[in-house]
């Protein structure tokens, strides 16, 4: 289990996160609801420990995450993340091919050859052809990179991901076939899933618990078919328009002849 | 990957270099007619006669038979567009003409000399791009920090001193007083030493803060920062993430780095009693050596010319970017 306990943090005076307490366990899809500057991003960082919090703990399956050496790197594992900005979140002098492969590289023991067909196979899984491999970030589009980060972060399977919002630049059809295919990755291997969204249709359609946040404090906790409690996360959720039925084979049947590789 | 290794892509990847090789090699002959056809109407506009000058360096009275002979003999009584075609077509037949004060063919003297001043540059070059990049990176390393205020401070000092002020303090300190190394003279290792630091000071101190803004900036960048999630070390990140980008505005800068190190090099081979072309074309200065200063500066813009290109084409090999602007249009993607 990944876990958050009473986590107080600040940058310098500024108090961002109040007595946060949360955990995601192996398997489970939890979404972390908020609106913008209500600390989200921290707790990823936090998360993903590129950050340490300022008090409180910060557990991997019940044993504190270590601060760096071979601790950290057993972390980094069993850890990964995903983050809104593809096209900055890669290095733009690396290769595709290279960009996925790197976790492998410093994460794990495969053979330069394992790799290769990892990294092929992974390409596949997120439905880009292999001959990206070759290709520069910047001969691909914003809903490529992300795909491209996603394959990154599973590339080493890890035991848990973080979303911080991933799917917020992509176009509706996309992010629905992103969330379809975390889902499915998320059932087949037992993954945990820390999705970050200000997307509640997209949270409540992925994950089985909705955790909602607001000026840096939880402040509800609910199973995705329940209804928000407190009146600030019900103020998140009024403010949703309705959910329009998404057809999903209408729209690959509208999209594949412009857009071919880039339908999941 | 396992593309990069077929020969298909090894085509694709050097294709744009030679493209961009060729490119350039063809411009060089029109820089070169540009060049030389300011060079020579520049030297004309000047004051004095070279007749004189000629006659005075080969120890004979100037009067006015012998100044007008010398004329004729030196092609100075043509209008001056006939002058100067007359040099184009000598030249092309790889004839600059012979030195008003040796005598001898310009060509040779000139290649005579260059290699002491080559290496020269060379030396001094090696000298730039390896403090640059260590004080460059210790500083980046540890922005607004004690290394980084010292590298500060020693590069505010470097960019501070003139060349030639700092030449004749070394000599002083370390050939005068501590006897460590030749005062001047050109032979082995120990006489490059002087005037190599000498010449590269001043570049190093500019490049150094150069790559050090550029470290910071880089590895502000968010590619850099979670490059920690797939457990990279920080020497893993500065080498793969940092480095490679933040080198690049070093590598531009190094190009014109190579035209203050040559202009550096004439004064400092004055004080080093160096036998290069520094020398030699500032004794053709005072003596107004047409053939010599005509050659010599097609000379120094073909050296200039062909180590940008160098720089460059190095640039494109780093930056795959660069070499991919080139290449036909991209698999997909508004980013192409």
């Amino acid at each position: 289990m990944l876990a958050l306990e009473n986590i107080d943090h600040c940058y310098g005076d500024r108090r961002v996160l109040h007595d946060v307490s949360l955990s995601v366990a192996r398997g489970e899809r939890v979404a972390l609801v908020g609106g913008s500057g209500e600390g989200k991003s921290t707790i990823a960082r936090l998360a993903l420990a590129l950050e340490r919090p300022s008090q409180g703990a910060f557990k991997l399956d019940g044993a504190p995450v270590g601060r760096r050496g071979r601790a950290l790197k057993t972390f980094r594992r069993q850890v990964q993340g995903v983050f809104q900005d593809g096209p900055g979140a890669v290095n733009p002098g690396h290769t595709i091919g290279r960009i996925i492969e790197e976790p492998l590289v410093h994460l794990s023991r495969h053979s330069a050859r394992a790799r290769r067909a990892r990294v092929e196979a992974l390409l596949e899984v997120v439905k880009l052809p292999a001959s990206y491999a070759a290709y520069l970030p910047h001969q691909l589009s914003g809903g490529q990179l992300q795909r491209v980060c996603l394959a990154r972060a599973l590339a080493i399977e890890p035991a848990y991901l973080v979303c911080d919002e991933a799917t917020s630049g992509l176009d509706t059809v996309l992010q629905v076939e992103l969330t379809r295919f975390l889902a499915d990755t998320c059932d087949r291997t037992g993954m945990g899933l820390l999705f970050i969204t200000h997307d509640l249709r997209l949270a409540r359609r992925l994950c089985h618990r909705l955790i909602a946040i607001e000026q840096g404090r939880l402040v509800d906790d609910v199973i995705a078919g329940a209804a928000f409690t407190h009146p600030a996360a019900r103020a998140l959720e009024e403010a949703v328009l309705p959910l329009a039925p998404i057809k999903t084979a209408a729209h690959k049947t509208h999209r594949a002849p412009q857009h071919a590789d880039t339908v999941v | 990957m396992s593309e990069a290794a077929s020969p298909a892509l090894t085509r694709r990847r050097f294709e744009p270099l030679w493209r961009l090789a060729g490119r350039r090699l063809a411009l060089i002959p029109l820089l070169m007619l540009i060049v030389s056809l300011a060079m020579f109407v520049l030297l004309h506009l000047g004051r004095g006669d070279p007749a004189l000058d000629y006659l005075r360096l080969s120890g004979i009275a100037p009067s006015e038979q012998a100044v007008a002979t010398v004329r004729h003999q030196l092609g100075l009584d043509l209008p001056l567009w006939q002058q100067y075609g007359q040099w184009l077509w000598n030249a092309l037949h790889l004839d600059f003409g012979t030195s008003y004060i040796t005598g001898r063919p310009v060509l040779l003297e000139l290649l005579n000399y260059l290699p002491a001043t080559l290496w020269l540059v060379a030396v001094a070059f090696c000298v730039t791009v390896v403090f640059s990049v260590l004080l460059g990176v210790i500083a980046g390393s540890y922005p607004e920090r004690l290394p980084d205020h010292l590298v500060r401070a020693v590069a505010f000092l470097g960019v501070s001193l003139p060349n030639f002020w700092l030449a004749f303090l070394m000599v002083l300190v370390f050939s005068i007083w501590l006897k460590w190394l030749p005062p001047m003279g050109y032979g082995g290792p120990s006489h490059f030493v002087l005037p190599a630091i000498a010449i590269s000071v001043m570049t190093i101190s500019i490049n150094a803060r150069l790559l050090r803004t550029s470290l910071v900036e880089v590895a502000g960048q968010r590619h850099v920062h979670y490059a920690r999630l797939r457990g990279l070390s920080p020497s893993r990140r500065l080498r793969a993430h940092i480095l490679p980008h933040a080198l690049l505005p070093l590598l531009t800068a190094s190009g014109m780095a190579i035209g203050e190190l040559i202009g550096g090099a004439f004064v400092i081979e004055n004080i080093f009693a160096w036998p290069g072309v520094g020398r030699f074309a500032v004794e053709a200065i005072h003596n107004r050596d047409f053939p010599v200063l005509m050659c010599f500066t097609l000379l120094m813009t073909l050296v200039y010319v062909l180590a940008n290109l160098s720089v460059d084409l190095v640039h494109a090999w780093i930056d795959p970017r660069v070499r991919r602007r080139t290449q036909g249009p991209a698999p997909g993607g508004e980013h192409a």
